[in-house]
């Protein structure tokens, strides 16, 4: 049983996200302002917090920097800011994820479980293994078994799809070309490659990621290539 | 207010109270200073009696002015002494005295011997130099020729040509004839050394090698002594052989000298004969054993020595010269050195053989100009110290007046203004000019009445000033003023000083009241050739400007060929014009570029570039602050523009946060109403709609302000190069199964290498999101999509081709306005905004950006500048 504090100062918002993750088996702490939030982070133990930026006396941004001060628990801002500069100095004060508002709920519910796992099973990768795992943030490949798991839940894929991600995980952080893909798992010279690589990578970011649209692991370089981030 | 006024007035009453007693002292002070300077004008001899510090507190006898006579009658005696030498023979005058010419030049003694060759008498002499002074008396002109021996011999012009045609003379070494040679003998012959000619006899052997003109002759009025004339004797004494110039330089110094000299004999009166004088002289020749003394008892020669003691033994002052310095001998004090030297350099003769010796008896039984001179001492010198000291202050009493009446001068009225009399409101110069008519009338009409006041005041000058060796004229002396010259020259002087306050209170007044340029007629002039010079157009300016410059060019030009010595200034006045001309056509340069800059900057959008007007002048300046004004308006626009452009981002962004939190809410709870299971299969319907148009709604506010935010360029590029072909697989790849869901299919014509294209890769792949989703919206289901991408040179063109499921109704143009879209008519997915945006995007990043509509076919092409 986890303990999620959900703050904001829109008292309906509040009330769906809690039947929202009711229905999920969470317990719901509810807060409207910062101030309240960082009472009940005090008094509580709180395993997740879903915050607002926009709201009276004190803003998200200002909560989230207090909690950092000594706390580690998982920050995931829910706001109706969704430039890319809000997002940033989100994510930069201390907050592990950003979703922007109007939200759809299944995509909150899916990051919730994501940072809680991630929190939770922190201490759980130090079990020794002999075997080959590549592993970026929550994405682990064991290429002995060869599972892919996202935040430990297992994710299927094709062999094409597999031996795409297995590629790019393994070279973390450099950019592929469609035609260096299409090359190396085809073993074709890519003339004329058209956009199945694309269609492939788009398969497999539809399958590991929350959002394929603002994809966390599998990020495309426009007009230059694909690659996974580093992280 | 009432008691104010009062004292105001009684103010106003002391001032002019005070004013006016001012007037009348500064009168009275003007006329003791007149008198004042009056009395040291009639006595400067003495002054330096008071101011020179060795002559303080001396007596007569002693002072500078007593020695100052002594030497003057020293040198007139001796002077006279000299000329009675030149001029008599034998103690009476003889005209008929040989005068030897160039001896006279150079020691000025007149022997009666003719020791040189060329003498005159003195009658002949005196005559001619009486003619010299009143004509031109050139003479014809000599002929000079060399003798093979470098010896010349002159000839008269006449005689010269004579030869000639006696046919005594030949000319060698020329072609011309002798008659032409003769006829314009001052056109051939120089004035120079010449030995182009020369001269042989008949039988051809050479007289002279060179002969040329000597025109500085005079006329012969007078035969020399023993002789026909002039050349005559200098050719035949070697002595004067080519000494011609020498000759008759010393003939005419001579002749003006013995004319003034003669004149000064004949004049000489008997001033400082015996009985006339106090004043006792001794002239010892020791060559001609003779004594010139104006003593009967000291004539003779043998008694001289003791004759001289005798002298000084009388009371008086006295003094010796004899050749040595140490043998001067006298009982003044007086710088013996100056006194010997010019009392030797009187005496004409040699300087060892003389001795001179006089005195003065000091106890003036005769009342001679010495005499006169003590009197006259007496009276002065003892009144001089209070007369300069009384001088002294008025002087100073007259300016502390004069600067305390400036105070005074020019009242106030009530309203500060300074009270101006009518003749305040004259012009200045008139009034001016009027102030000294009426002094030169009134100074005028004295003079015709009275004689010449001036002359008046000064003609009671007691002696004529005696400086040292000056010359004295004895017969104006002792005229005293009559008391009506004294009353005239007192009305003369407080008239004058009347004429002068008025003028110069009116001055003051006009000074404090500012109107004294403002009410001139020189300004009247200046203020209307401004207006006149401002009225004229730039064009009549420059012409005027340039027919004066070359005007003057022309003018000193033409002077300066004349030649003159205002040709140099002139010429100066010419350079300086031509500097300053020089100066304005740079200078003018200069402004022309500054404000070509400033238009150039204003042309290439920098609207905040300001051309510095500091230094710039007249038209150009104004010129340059109208173009710094369209700069300035045209930045204001701008600048407002772009302010309410970003307002507006803003206000979208904030409205479209205030939208989205009750958005939130809707999308939720209608999501939370499909969970529940209702009965009715109506309404799923209806939350599906509910749900569809609230996410609708969700894209249209992010649609929204980001093409505001696009349209203002309010967004940051992070420009790359780019692979264009790679850029469309992955977004064909991204957007293939749509395109598949609504049975389109994707034909792709792409070249195979790479394409490069340097833009921001994130606004890239939204352009071509945008342009594909507006395909795969409004293309017909079942129909092809043509992706296109083509290499032009430098140019880089992407094409994306469908049909459309509708009728294209509508213009290019109106679909890439915002909020237009190919369905008006019908509610569909999106804003309208997409190609929109698409089009800002494209165009921020340097592209081109162009739709095509023909018939049912839609066509969207792109153009980038390809990266090498």
């Amino acid at each position: 049983m986890y303990n999620i504090l959900v703050c904001d100062d829109d008292k309906d918002i509040v009330d769906a996200i809690e039947i929202y993750l009711s229905q999920e088996g969470y317990h719901v702490l509810k807060a409207y302002d910062g101030d309240e939030a960082l009472e009940i982070l005090k008094q509580q133990n709180v395993h997740l917090l879903i915050l607002d930026i926009m709201m009276p006396r004190l803003d998200g941004i200002h909560t989230t920097i207090k909690i950092r001060e000594n706390n580690g628990i998982p920050i995931i801002i829910l706001s109706a800011k969704s430039e890319d500069v809000d997002k940033i100095l989100g994510l930069n004060v201390g907050a592990d994820d950003y979703v922007s508002k109007p939200f759809n709920p299944l995509e909150l519910i899916a990051r919730v479980k994501s940072q809680l796992r991630r929190y939770t099973q922190l201490g759980g990768n130090s079990v020794v293994s002999n075997d080959k795992i590549y592993e970026t943030g929550g994405l682990s490949i064991n290429d002995d078994r060869k599972e892919v798991t996202v935040d430990g839940e297992l994710v299927k894929l094709t062999p094409i799809e597999y031996n795409i991600l297995l590629l790019l995980t393994k070279n973390q952080g450099k950019v592929f070309s469609i035609d260096q893909i299409y090359e190396s798992i085809w073993n074709e010279d890519a003339i004329g490659a058209d956009n199945t690589v694309a269609v492939h990578i788009r398969h497999i970011r539809e399958k590991i990621e929350i959002n394929p649209r603002e994809p966390r692991y599998l990020k495309v370089v426009w007009g230059v290539g694909y690659k996974i981030e580093k992280q | 207010m009432e008691e104010n006024n009062k004292i105001h007035s009684r103010n106003w009453n002391k001032d002019k109270i005070t004013k006016w007693s001012l007037i009348v002292f500064i009168n009275l002070l003007v006329l003791a200073i007149s008198f004042n300077v009056l009395f040291l004008y009639k006595c400067p001899q003495f002054v330096n009696t008071v101011t020179s510090r060795t002559d303080v507190g001396r007596t007569y006898e002693e002072s500078t002015a007593f020695q100052d006579l002594f030497h003057y009658a020293i040198r007139n005696v001796m002077e006279t002494i000299q000329s009675r030498y030149n001029f008599e023979t034998e103690g009476t005058y003889n005209p008929n005295k040989l005068v030897d010419v160039l001896e006279y030049v150079q020691d000025g003694e007149i022997l009666g011997v003719n020791k040189n060759g060329l003498a005159y008498t003195i009658t002949e002499m005196n005559n001619w130099g009486e003619m010299y002074s009143d004509a031109d008396l050139r003479g014809d002109t000599v002929i000079v020729c060399q003798k093979p021996d470098n010896t010349y011999y002159y000839y008269y012009l006449n005689e010269f040509q004579e030869q000639f045609r006696l046919g005594k003379f030949r000319l060698k070494n020329t072609d011309l004839t002798v008659d032409a040679f003769l006829g314009d003998i001052e056109s051939y012959l120089p004035t120079t050394s010449d030995s182009s000619f020369s001269i042989t006899d008949e039988n051809g052997t050479v007289l002279y090698d060179a002969f040329w003109r000597f025109p500085y002759t005079l006329t012969e009025k007078y035969k020399p002594d023993g002789a026909e004339n002039i050349l005559e004797v200098v050719n035949h004494i070697p002595a004067l052989n080519g000494k011609l110039t020498e000759v008759y330089d010393a003939l005419q110094q001579s002749i003006t000298q013995i004319q003034v000299e003669l004149d000064k004999y004949r004049t000489s009166d008997d001033v400082w004969e015996e009985g006339n004088t106090n004043f006792t002289y001794m002239l010892i020749d020791k060559n001609k054993k003779y004594v010139y003394t104006n003593n009967s008892a000291y004539k003779n020669f043998n008694d001289a020595i003791s004759n001289i003691a005798k002298l000084k033994e009388k009371q008086g002052k006295y003094l010796v010269v004899d050749e040595k310095l140490s043998d001067f001998d006298t009982n003044m004090k007086i710088y013996k050195q100056d006194w010997r030297n010019s009392i030797q350099s009187y005496y004409k003769g040699d300087k060892s053989n003389f001795i001179f010796a006089a005195s003065v008896d000091t106890k003036y039984p005769i009342q001679d100009i010495f005499y006169n001179y003590k009197q006259d001492y007496n009276y002065f010198v003892p009144r001089l110290k209070s007369v300069i000291f009384s001088l002294i202050v008025t002087l100073i009493l007259f300016a502390v007046c004069i600067v305390w009446l400036t105070t005074k001068v020019g009242e106030k009225n009530e309203a500060g203004e300074v009270i101006l009399s009518t003749f305040d409101r004259w012009k200045t110069e008139l009034g001016g000019i009027s102030i000294f008519c009426v002094w030169a009338i009134v100074y005028l009409l004295i003079s015709s009445i009275f004689g010449n006041p001036i002359v008046t005041a000064l003609r009671g000058r007691q002696i004529e000033y005696v400086q040292g060796i000056t010359t004295m004229t004895t017969g104006n002396a002792y005229t005293y003023n009559k008391p009506t010259d004294y009353i005239l020259t007192a009305f003369l002087v407080f008239f004058t000083t009347s004429c002068f306050l008025t003028g110069y209170t009116s001055l003051v007044r006009r000074i404090k009241a500012k109107v004294l340029w403002k009410n001139s007629i020189l300004y009247y002039i200046c203020e209307n050739m401004k207006l006149f010079w401002k009225e004229r157009s730039k064009v009549s300016k420059a012409c005027m400007l340039l027919m004066f410059f070359i005007a003057f060019h022309w003018v000193a030009w033409i002077w300066f060929s004349v030649g003159s010595f205002w040709s140099i200034i002139v010429l100066v006045g010419m350079m300086i014009l031509d500097f300053i001309s020089a100066c304005l056509v740079i200078r003018d340069a200069i402004a022309k570029k500054k404000i070509g800059i400033g238009i150039e900057e204003l042309v290439k959008g920098n609207m905040e570039y300001q051309i510095p007007v500091d230094k710039l002048k007249g038209e150009n300046k104004e010129l340059a602050e109208k173009v710094n004004d369209i700069a300035k308006g045209l930045h204001k626009a701008v600048d407002h523009a772009m302010k309410s452009e970003r307002l507006k981002t803003d206000l979208i962004t904030n409205v479209s946060h205030d939208i989205k939190t009750p958005l939130t809410s809707i999308i939720n709870y209608v999501d939370l109403l499909k969970r529940e299971q209702f009965e009715n299969p109506k309404i799923q319907d209806y939350l599906e709609i509910l749900s569809e148009k609230s996410m609708r709604l969700k894209t249209l506010t992010e649609d929204v302000v980001e093409a505001s935010k696009v349209s203002s360029g309010n967004i940051t590029l992070e420009y790359m190069d780019v692979n264009f072909v790679e850029m469309i697989n992955q977004t064909e790849g991204e957007l293939s199964e749509k395109f598949e869901q609504n049975n389109l299919k994707i034909v792709q014509k792409l070249p195979e290498e790479s394409v490069m294209i340097h833009v921001d890769g994130r606004r890239m792949w939204r352009i071509l999101e945008n342009i594909y989703t507006n395909a795969l919206k409004y293309a017909m289901p079942g129909t092809r999509v043509y992706s296109e991408l083509s290499v032009q040179e430098d140019k880089v063109i992407f094409s994306l081709k469908n049909i459309s499921k509708q009728q294209l109704n509508f213009t290019a143009d109106e679909l890439t306005e915002r909020f237009i879209r190919g369905d008006i008519s019908r509610g569909s997915e999106g804003s309208g905004l997409g190609l929109s945006i698409a089009k800002s995007l494209t165009k921020m990043q340097g592209g081109a950006f162009q739709l095509y509509l023909d018939g049912d076919l839609f066509k969207v092409t792109i153009e980038f500048p390809k990266v090498n």
